[in-house]
């Protein structure tokens, strides 16, 4: 049995003249809610929709359920539950018609759980779609993916455009229904303060490449923070795994994050000044070190 | 509920408004028309002929692509386990339905209320005869060349403009013209669906017309389909 539900090698995917991916590796463990995030127009989206067989890579694999995705899409849909970002359904349809279609396309629509679920959403199923709320929409679409009881869950930026309470409550449910499900969820957002209090493993998207991968744990235990009194002679460059300098012209502190930050490593940043404290990082910034931090430019704190 | 038929149900439930709407607008149109009596029957016959083949289409053609583009409501159909071939067959299907039924309906109401009174009842079926191989073949020609508009609008545009174009080539008749033998073919009736609507043509020429515009109908349908597919995978 593989124990990978989501391989990705070498993904690299155009928009015309525009690299959208290039070039990502990716494995997400099954069983596990893998947090996958990155800035807006990093990639996030693209990467889902390829894994869905919606958009054609110009080069590398993607495989999901041991199904090689490019080959067999239908079959790759029917055993994953999409929720896709900002996910606008037929207005027209009511909430029981829009449930009965969606049903129709998977035979392993599971209509006794679907009714369960309606029941704990508290979805009306003679209300129209287009009178639903953004809250309600949220909790059709995570039903309409749900349904056919899928072994791995695709959620797209479930969230936005939820307010931050019911985003917290779709998130406590979603996460707390999964969870007992043992089902794999592979979750997409830019918003870190959701995804770091869930997710098992993270990835980090930046540019349409994955710039960090690992578990959550190991990413908060390996990033640090040092706040150090540097040399004059110090040169930033020479850390390994340097993420962000800062430093204060004030107090003439710098602030360094650095990855996989090991005795060795904090002997050898000693060398170019005295550590004053070691700081752990948030999630939140941690991504912001990968994704926005300077590797030995100087800046104000 | 197969996936087929869901896929029927929905778009049908979805062109239900536009449909009726035409039907009941042309409807109305022959009905009172004729009942009234307010014009010759040639006039009312042809106003909704002018609907049935012009109008009628155009307005089902903005609702099969383009109000979904608007609505951004065709990436939830795509994550389904449906390929957009599929999708893009049954959205041309229930198109060609939505354009025959208001013209079928109609030339059934003409045929009773007027049928050999003014004009023959022949006359009558051919007129509305010919509205729906035009109205069909104008559908198609402004899905599948309004097929990245992102508006309804935008779409019913690039309709009127392929009108247009038709139009041009059958004020140009004199430089498609073509004798053979004894007879004049003119080619701008054979190569737009106009000629489907000369009533006064040869066999020949229809005959001709048809088999034109059946190749060209089916040609664009392949191309209609790859568009669409490239459409969708292209995440645009």
């Amino acid at each position: 049995m593989n124990e990978y539900v989501i391989q990705i090698e070498g993904l690299h995917v155009r928009y015309g003249k525009y690299e959208a991916l290039g070039g990502v590796d990716l494995n997400v463990p099954k069983g596990s809610i893998f947090g996958f995030i990155g800035r807006n127009g990093a990639g996030k989206t693209t990467t889902i929709k390829t894994l869905l067989g919606l958009l054609t890579p110009r080069a590398g694999s993607c495989r999901m359920l041991g199904l090689d995705v490019q080959k067999q899409p239908l079959e790759v849909r029917k055993r994953v539950g999409y929720m896709a970002e900002d996910q606008q359904m037929y207005g027209w349809m009511t909430v029981d018609e829009i449930i009965r279609w969606v049903g129709s396309f998977y035979p392993a629509w599971d209509s006794t759980f679907v009714s369960h679920l309606r029941e704990v959403l508290q979805l009306d199923l003679k209300q129209r779609v287009k009178n639903l709320s953004k809250g309600q929409n949220s909790k059709l679409a995570l039903l309409l993916a749900l349904g056919h009881r899928p072994q791995l869950v695709i959620l797209d930026d479930p969230t936005l455009g939820l307010d931050p309470i019911a985003r917290k409550e779709f998130l406590r449910y979603v996460i707390s229904l999964l969870q007992n499900e043992g089902v794999t969820v592979f979750f997409s957002s830019h918003l870190l303060y959701e995804i770091e209090p869930v997710a098992d493993y993270i990835a980090i998207l930046d540019k349409g490449r994955i710039i960090k991968a690992d578990k959550t744990i190991d990413l908060r235990e390996s990033v640090r923070k040092l706040i150090i009194e540097p040399n004059n002679t110090c040169d930033w460059r020479q850390i390994q795994g340097l993420l962000d300098v800062a430093v204060d012209d004030g107090t003439r502190h710098a602030a360094i994050t650095v990855e996989d930050c090991t005795p060795e490593k904090k002997v050898n940043i000693q060398t170019m000044g005295k550590l004053i404290r070691e700081v752990p990082l948030n999630l939140d910034e941690i991504f912001e070190a990968y994704v926005i931090g300077n590797r030995g430019e100087r800046k104000p704190l | 509920m197969s996936p087929t038929k869901a896929l029927f149900w929905k778009e049908w439930r979805q062109m239900q408004w536009r449909w009726i709407f035409s039907l009941a607008m042309c409807c109305t149109i022959v009905f009172v028309g004729l009942k009234t009596r307010v014009l010759p029957d040639q006039m009312i016959i042809l106003f909704s002929f002018g609907i049935s083949a012009f109008l009628i289409p155009l307005f089902i053609a903005m609702g099969l692509v383009a109000e979904e583009r608007e609505q951004d409501s065709l990436r939830m159909q795509l994550g389904l386990p449906v390929t957009a071939r599929q999708i893009y067959v049954v959205k041309m299907a229930i198109g060609t339905l939505a354009v025959a039924i208001p013209a079928v309906v109609c030339s059934i109401i003409a045929l009773l209320m007027a049928g050999n009174r003014e004009k023959t009842s022949v006359d009558i079926i051919r007129i509305y005869g010919f509205a729906v191989p035009f109205g069909i073949v104008f559908m198609l020609w402004t899905v599948v060349f309004s097929m990245k508009r992102k508006t309804q609008w935008a779409a019913a545009l690039t309709g009127m403009v392929i009108l247009a174009v038709w139009v041009f080539l059958i004020i140009c008749e004199d430089v498609f013209l073509l004798e053979v033998g004894e007879v004049h073919w003119d080619l701008s009736l054979i190569i737009t669906p106009f000629g489907f609507l000369e009533a006064g043509l040869d066999k020949g020429h229809w005959l001709a017309t048809s088999i034109v515009q059946s190749i060209l109908a089916m040609i664009l349908f392949w191309w209609g389909m790859r568009r669409f597919s490239m459409l969708t995978r292209s995440g645009r």
